[in-house]
């Protein structure tokens, strides 16, 4: 397997491998299993049914969705108010090319879900698998109900399989960490910092993390240790040498909205992590 | 370290003496950020801007104070003899919280100003009250002496 990229760190397929295929699609995740990619990482969203679906927010994604007749969806159809029999009825996605990755091929399929993501994962799992847990105050169900709708499904499917569990807010780092103590398994988790939009612009939230951090009003190591994580992943736009210096004993790292060749993803070492959209094999 | 010193210092400074463009400070732009220019040009100029030190003239013979985004700095300069070489010493704090010791030595070359020296780095914010693991690194500074003094209170 490609286990290794620059400094070291493992490389992931970045939303299953999504300059290739759609964000979290079957597709795109078995095209990074044939690869034979190390890890790969998926978004993952709970359906009103709390059914953990491979979505990156609370809504479907418009721009790449549509209706069953192919329209666009009028409204955003929010994955807190539809069961997944709703969507499997109603939308397909990966239809419209992607804007971030419009070279990637595009091709019509229902909301991958998390039971069907470890059918696929069961005959050749990879190394390791981050699952981004993209929980949203107000649109999602409880903290406690998410941690433990995914947890339990991964833990019943892909016990062996080393697991990373990603998320941008204390509240749903804090309820993995608690559901794992008490069913007695070691979880690992990384907070995504800073916390941005899912999709669309987010750089005006880096530009005030950026301006926040550099003035010393904000430490993405500060903010591990009052969520409780045990690592990191930061954007690449994001990253400081000084950071990677300054990392606490045992804390993982890993650099999103980057690929392998940006020179960041040199700082890391063995037991970090490089989202890569393409997994780092073009 | 004490940030009163550097607090009462900034309240006594006097008027723009040097604008330092690129400033002697920890995680230098030049050695951490211009090397990923191409990969993240908008955080790289961002940090550029951020770095931009204007410094202030004290009352007291060879003290100034550097203010930028990024670092408050007190620092205490002489030439050696009647040399445009000089030494400078600085103590850096973000917020105003110390977290870098400085030495080096400078060069005036008719408005331009030069330094070279080395910069302890602990890290420390006010996040993260912590010292360490320090990180030494070298300090290069291109400033322009805006001032009708120097930081001697000399004529230039």
């Amino acid at each position: 397997m490609t286990a290794c990229g620059p400094g070291a760190a493992t490389v992931v397929a970045e939303k299953g491998g999504w300059a290739r295929f759609p964000a979290n699609s079957e597709a795109a995740v078995a095209a990074s299993l044939f690869l034979d990619e190390a890890a790969i990482e998926v978004d993952v969203f709970l359906t009103n049914d709390r059914m953990p679906v491979l979505v990156d927010g609370p809504r479907l994604d418009r721009a790449t969705c549509r209706t069953l007749d192919g329209e666009r969806i009028p409204e955003d159809v929010w994955l807190i108010q539809h069961d997944l029999a709703d969507l499997d009825a109603g939308y397909r996605c990966g239809v419209a090319a992607d804007p971030a990755w419009p070279d990637a091929r595009v091709g019509a399929a229902p909301v991958h879900t998390l039971d069907a993501l470890t059918a696929q994962l069961a005959e050749d799992p990879p190394d390791a698998v981050l699952l981004d847990l993209r929980w949203t105050p107000n649109v999602s169900h409880a903290p406690e109900v998410f941690a433990a709708e995914v947890l339990e499904r991964w833990w019943r499917d892909q016990p062996s399989t080393r697991l990373r569990v990603v998320a941008d807010r204390a509240a749903m780092i804090e309820a993995v960490e608690s559901r794992a103590r008490s069913a007695g398994v070691e979880v690992v988790t990384l907070l995504r910092w800073p916390t941005e939009p899912p999709r669309g612009s987010a750089s005006g939230a880096r530009l005030a993390t950026t301006l926040a951090s550099d003035a010393g009003a904000a430490d993405p190591w500060a903010a591990m240790a009052a969520a409780g994580a045990d690592g990191l992943l930061v954007h690449g736009d994001l990253l400081r040498r000084a950071d990677v210096a300054r990392r606490p004993a045992g804390a993982e790292l890993g650099l999103q909205g980057a690929d392998t060749a940006h020179p960041a993803a040199d700082w890391l070492e063995q037991g970090d992590w490089v989202l890569d959209a393409t997994g780092g094999v073009d | 370290m004490n940030p009163f010193p550097l607090l009462l210092s900034t309240a006594m400074a006097g008027p723009l003496e040097r604008v330092d463009v690129l400033a002697a400070s920890p995680e230098g732009w030049l050695w951490d950020e211009a090397p990923l220019a191409a990969a993240r040009p908008s955080t790289a100029a961002v940090r550029l801007v951020e770095q931009v030190s204007l410094g202030w003239a004290l009352p007291i013979d060879g003290l100034s104070v550097g203010t930028s985004w990024r670092t408050q700095e007190l620092r205490y300069a002489r030439d050696l003899g009647e040399s445009r070489v000089g030494w400078v010493v600085g103590m850096q704090t973000r917020l105003l919280m110390p977290h870098g010791l400085r030495g080096g030595l400078r060069i005036r070359l008719g408005d331009a100003h030069l330094e070279a020296g080395t910069v302890l780095d602990a890290g420390s914010t006010w996040m993260r009250p912590v010292v360490g693991p320090v990180r030494v690194s070298p300090a290069l500074g291109l400033g322009i002496w805006v001032g009708e003094r120097d930081s001697r209170g000399a004529e230039r």
